[in-house]
């Protein structure tokens, strides 16, 4: 589906879907750094150290949960 | 349903954080949202970016269940998985609120001008794409629709660019 076409571009409404070799490529590095951290885990027995809270209230995005 | 992210920095990686949701009934999940830098980042986009900024100021992100990789290795965190049993809603608040919030919350820390991710799933990417498109100017980010278009990396040039 393409939206009409402004300024002589035309622009798709929904994403083109990901190639075989595209998929093959973000699942490698998805992949990549899974293992990092499983090795991480594996050789540390953690992840990482609670440190500051970021959820704030007045923070800059809201989910608008309206269905667009 | 309560949504909390927090810095969960390593030795490995001080740009990780941890997304806790709980929901009523005692349902908990957490994700590690990951973002990695450097030069590594160069190939995935140098038709549109110069190699000083993919490899200074540009961050890819991911996400993943902590429970599967406490899984994977073997260790035990819990005793089985928790199915959250997300709804629509539910689960863009887990984005938006959980996974968006430490977004920008890293490149305020660091001044990133890109960042991006690599869906490995289509209905992944589908959904990104939705969320990029309704939620990134609100925070004057600039999805780059046409890279996804042609590459298929979701990229936001943020307002530190």
């Amino acid at each position: 589906m393409y939206s009409k076409p402004t300024n002589g571009k035309v622009t798709r409404l929904t994403p083109r879907l990901l190639t075989s070799q595209e998929m093959s490529r973000n699942q490698s590095i998805h992949e990549t750094l899974k293992a990092e951290l499983v090795t991480e885990l594996k050789q540390t027995g953690t992840l990482g150290r609670k440190g500051r809270i970021v959820t704030t209230s007045d923070s800059r995005l809201k989910a608008r949960l309206i269905r667009s | 349903m309560r949504i909390q992210v927090r810095e969960f920095a390593s030795d490995k990686n001080p740009l990780r954080y941890l997304v806790s949701v709980d929901k009523p009934g005692g349902l908990q999940s957490e994700y590690v949202v990951e973002f990695k830098g450097g030069t590594v980042l160069i190939p995935y986009l140098d038709s549109y970016y110069t190699e000083a900024e993919l490899s200074e100021n540009t961050l890819m992100v991911d996400f993943f269940d902590i429970q599967a990789l406490y899984s994977v290795s073997g260790l035990q965190k819990f005793e089985q998985y928790t199915d959250m049993h997300f709804d629509a809603e539910e689960l863009e608040r887990l984005f938006v609120e959980g996974i968006a919030e430490a977004i920008l919350d890293v490149v305020e820390r660091t001044g990133a001008t890109i960042v991006f991710a690599a869906p490995y799933k289509e209905t992944l990417a589908r959904y990104y794409h939705r969320l990029l498109k309704k939620y990134a100017a609100d925070v004057n980010y600039t999805y780059r629709e046409d890279i996804r278009e042609e590459v298929n990396f979701y990229v936001l040039e943020t307002d530190k660019r």
